[in-house]
């Protein structure tokens, strides 16, 4: 017999996963990789590119991006557009390869953003762990210094 | 969303003054929880993104609070599940405030594909105040460290 617990801890992983595929097929957005896979059908069409694109290079009015090793030139100028920069943007399809700005953002400080979010993650695992440990036999976190009761208030024993 | 020192630097403030030792790791790591499940692996595979993206919405992250808190002692369980909810109910509260170049977050997903947003600023913007953040952590850690001196040296007097 499966117990709630059980469930909980296979069926929702399944639920995520379910989701997460939904969402990969169904989303009402279309993007660059959606117009290389079918060049003809999306010949004219805009589309977006916005998942880790980066800036190649900046010509007088045209740019080279970058998507998942691809490179692609963008006709229209971008300000503040310089090689090495994460972009956003929307742009027709033309299916030379080609692409032309309707609306695109460069996003400045990106790299910066997703370096210094690597600390506060590492000190919220590191504050986890100094108030929680695995117990291996029973299979879930138990309150570090807690026998078979919870902490109190302040999460010491005896101050409850 | 704003960077993760803004994130955690918001529910350290928020959560400091209250039951801090209980509920602080869970609600930190609610805060956290919405781009831990979802950046690193759009940023590594790029091809990823509309598949984990579906992760970065409240229903997904409110299944994935169930799912974390199973993995608790059923005496913790009740604490841990509604400190996880309310930090990650803070992230989404300012991930409201972010302007979108392309589209916004799915608040409704599964249910619908509308997007809102209060477009007060830029994602990149945040990092500009991360160090105030910081300030801000070490100010609060300095005021409750003066306070439990003054408390035991009147203890003592």
């Amino acid at each position: 017999m499966i117990n709630k617990r059980t469930a909980v801890l296979l069926g929702l992983p399944v639920v995520l996963l379910a989701l997460g595929w939904y969402s990969y097929q169904c989303h009402p957005y279309r993007n660059l990789q959606d117009a290389l896979r079918q060049p003809a059908a999306f010949e004219g069409r805009v589309v977006s590119a916005g998942a880790e694109v980066t800036i190649v290079s900046v010509g007088d009015s045209v740019f080279v991006v970058r998507q998942l090793g691809r490179e692609f030139r963008v006709r229209g100028r971008l300000s503040g557009a310089k090689p090495g920069e994460y972009v956003a943007l929307e742009a027709i399809f033309h299916g030379t390869g080609e692409l032309e700005l309707v609306r695109g953002r460069v996003l400045k400080g990106r790299r910066a953003k997703i370096w210094i979010s690597v600390l506060p993650l590492l000190i919220v695992v590191a504050l986890f762990f100094a108030d929680y440990r695995f117990d291996l036999p029973r299979g879930e976190f138990v309150r570090r210094g807690a026998v078979g009761r919870t902490a109190g208030r302040t999460g010491r024993i005896g101050d409850a | 969303m704003p960077d993760l020192v803004t994130h955690v630097g918001a529910a350290y403030l928020l959560n400091r003054p209250w039951h801090w030792r209980r509920t602080r790791a869970a609600f930190l790591l609610g805060t956290v929880l919405p781009d831990a499940v979802t950046r690193p692996f759009y940023i590594l595979f790029p091809q990823s993104y509309w598949f984990v993206g579906a992760w970065h919405t409240p229903v997904a992250t409110l299944l994935f609070c169930l799912w974390m808190t199973a993995w608790f002692h059923p005496a913790e369980r009740r604490t841990v599940f509604a400190a996880l909810s309310l930090g990650a109910a803070l992230h989404y509260l300012l991930d409201l405030f972010q302007r979108h170049t392309l589209h916004g977050y799915f608040w409704f997903f599964p249910f619908s594909w509308k997007t809102t947003t209060w477009g007060l600023f830029w994602p990149e913007d945040a990092v500009r105040f991360a160090p105030l953040w910081l300030v801000l952590v070490v100010a609060a850690e300095g005021l409750v460290a003066l306070r439990t001196k003054h408390r035991a040296a009147k203890l003592h007097a």
